[in-house]
């Protein structure tokens, strides 16, 4: 006697996140041009927006630029990466359990995989900017140093970063849908307190305070040794952001399986 | 072979009455608790051993598909346990799950994925799944493109073609034609030899007493009862009937006033029923025989009284008319009119008779009206055939 909602084995579970995940990416980037749009171009005309901004028209200086022509572009693409990717991988898999509501409501099926495929489908956004990084750091005769082997480490804590975030949103915009359209804003919020476009040193006390135990700062600051600065990535800061991810991650699971049987009559 | 495989153990279900529901509804100010509770199932227990093809039958509401989802596991009882030996695969509102942009051919490999099949297996599959849907060049087509019957019957073949031990259908086998619905029976007495166990839920009765070992029967969501198919369908017909009787009787109380008499004459009874002076009935069954029964008072003895009774269609259609003369005695007069076995579809329907004198000037009038149920055959709809009627004064 097997009780109901026992977890499939392992193997299966690889397979279904496969599946999840190939259709996942069809769908955005082979569906339609509006798609290819969303996810890769625009985020990168913000940042293009941003550097304007900030080199032509504030022509401000950062504090650790060195005065070549692309440095800003570089400083902000290179802290925007994983932001963009994050973002994405969030406003996927919070709307995940909604979009796939025929799959919550007639399949058996893990439902962990629909937020789960959602943030590892965020690599296509984040491989964008990083192909956009390169291109821009080689115009700029710029090079990357041997800590680019850090950045597998970096994606890692990133994805259970946004994972644990995303196990959240999905379960949540079950019982309340309007989250999909406040999140936009938060990231607004969130984008002023994490050093991205700016930085930590650069602003006054109490902000450079909250950055300090934002998780995602470290992230951030991560990219940015490794492409900005050609050093090594906080260990200690990065040690902080991966706990407070997988205790994120674990908190997560918890929740979204206490609450998944009743998405099946929400969405 | 002879194991149990699905046990349920007093299983309620109630929808929305979740608290964190309520304190986001009243963070968002929604009004919270706005959605009253609904009780689904109320205690529900049974047993059902492997290879056992069970229906289960009961009105609108009663809680059948919210059972099958439980046991299905896509949704948590909110009391109680569930428990099933081996995987399980529903076909529930399965077809809204294909995807619109991909073609019938990819759906099988995509769906049947979904449902826990390896590539390979699908490889091997994909013609047969592809031939049961019976899709033909279509299979190549996108889904968006298909009717919703093609739909039901991919999504049927993919769901049914895997790998499972218990099958649970719900209205499955309405879906796709006559010649699909014929191959989907053949499937599950395939399924059945093979040792899977299969639980149906049909509001055609027919198709329940045929294919299953046994019935349940949910009212209310409670077992009102479990056992030999051709005895719970028929107690489960005679209990609905009965309900939709009240419910009918009620629904045309008002017709009841709408009587009008003149030159001394009125409609004193006027009703349906199945025997001359018989107990009114408001809901006939086919084949029932029809008698319209009715008693008319008059003030006087009058000659070539003119009789019209209609039979009116609740859509408008009039099915029957026909004209007698009768004579009028002082007192009241009983009439009935005998239309033979009922023969009208599965509609609503008006009848009414109006009394005019020798000289074409109203006398009565009066209404009433019956409805004919079917569940045999579930879909028909009115048909109009010529009654034969004699009248009776």
């Amino acid at each position: 006697m097997v009780a109901v909602g026992l977890a499939p084995p392992a193997g299966r579970l690889v397979r279904l996140l496969r599946v999840q995940l190939r259709q996942e990416l069809q769908l955005r980037y082979l569906g339609s041009i509006a798609g290819i749009y969303w996810t890769v171009i625009n985020p990168l005309i913000q940042v293009l927006v941003y550097v304007v901004l900030v080199t032509f028209i504030f022509k401000a200086k950062l504090g650790a630029t060195s005065g070549g022509r692309f440095d800003y572009a570089i400083f902000v693409l290179a802290g925007m990466s994983p932001w963009l990717a994050i973002q994405d991988g969030l406003m996927n898999s919070g709307s995940s359990l909604v979009r796939h509501a025929s799959i919550v409501k007639n399949v058996v099926f893990p439902l962990e995989l629909l937020p789960g495929a959602a943030v590892v489908a965020s690599l296509a956004p984040l491989l964008v900017s990083l192909v956009a990084l390169g291109a821009l750091l080689g115009a700029s005769g710029r090079s990357v140093g041997v800590s680019l082997v850090t950045l597998p480490l970096l994606v890692a804590v990133q994805l259970l970063f946004t994972l644990g975030f995303g196990l959240f949103l999905a379960i949540l915009t079950a019982f309340l849908r309007d989250l999909q359209f406040i999140l936009p804003v938060i990231f607004q919020v969130v984008l002023l307190v994490t050093p991205i476009l700016y930085l930590s040193s650069d602003v006054p006390h109490p902000l450079a305070q909250i950055m300090r135990v934002n998780p995602l700062t470290y992230i951030v600051e991560g990219y940015r040794a490794v492409f900005y600065d050609n050093g090594w990535p906080s260990a200690l800061g990065l040690g902080y952001s991966a706990l407070f991810s997988l205790a994120l991650v674990a908190l997560g699971i918890v929740v979204f399986r206490r609450l998944k049987g009743y998405a099946e009559a929400l969405v | 072979m002879t194991g149990v495989a699905i046990s349920a153990v007093d299983v309620h279900k109630t929808y929305g009455g979740l608290p964190l529901e309520h304190l986001l509804r009243r963070l968002a100010a929604r009004g919270a608790g706005s959605r009253g509770r609904v009780h689904a199932l109320r205690g529900v227990s049974f047993e059902i051993r492997h290879g056992e093809v069970v229906g289960i039958v009961g009105g609108n509401g009663a809680g059948k598909s919210t059972l099958l989802r439980i046991v299905a596991g896509l949704s948590p009882p909110t009391s109680g346990t569930v428990a099933v030996d081996g995987t399980v695969h529903a076909v529930l509102e399965i077809a809204t799950g294909l995807l619109r942009d991909r073609t019938g051919r990819e759906n099988i490999h995509y769906m049947g994925a979904l449902y826990g099949s390896s590539p390979d297996e699908l490889q091997e599959r994909e013609q047969e799944i592809a031939d049961f849907a019976g899709l033909g060049p279509f299979i190549d087509h996108p889904v968006r493109s298909y009717s919703s019957g093609m739909k039901s019957r991919l999504a049927f073949s993919i769901v049914t073609s895997g790998d499972f031990d218990v099958l649970l259908i719900d209205e499955a086998l309405s879906v796709g034609d006559v010649g699909f619905a014929l191959r989907c029976r053949q499937r599950i007495r395939e399924l059945c030899r093979r040792g899977a166990t299969v639980v149906l839920v049909s509001h055609v009765l027919q198709s329940i007493r045929e294919m299953c070992d046994r019935v349940l029967w949910l009212h209310e969501g409670r077992i009102a009862a479990d056992g030999d198919p051709d005895e719970v369908v028929e107690q489960y017909r005679a209990v609905a009937h009965e309900q939709a009787q009240r419910e009918f009787a009620r629904r045309f109380a008002l017709l009841e006033s709408a009587r009008a008499g003149s030159g001394g004459v009125s409609v004193e009874h006027f009703a349906a029923s199945t025997a001359p002076g018989g107990r009114p009935v408001s809901v006939f069954r086919l084949g029932d025989p029809l008698v319209i029964d009715a008693v008319i008072s008059s003030d006087h003895p009058q000659q070539g009284v003119r009789a019209r009774l209609d039979i009116v269609r609740v859509d408008g259609f009039l099915v029957f008319r026909d004209e007698r003369e009768l004579s009028l005695a002082d007192g009241t007069t009983p009439l009935a009119a005998s239309l033979g076995p009922m023969r009208l579809g599965r509609y609503t329907y008006r009848v009414r008779l109006e009394l005019s004198a020798a000289d074409g000037g109203s006398l009565a009038r009066a209404e009433t009206a019956f409805a004919v149920e079917d569940h045999e055959h579930a879909y028909t709809c009115g048909y109009y055939q010529e009654l034969e009627w004699s009248l009776s004064a």
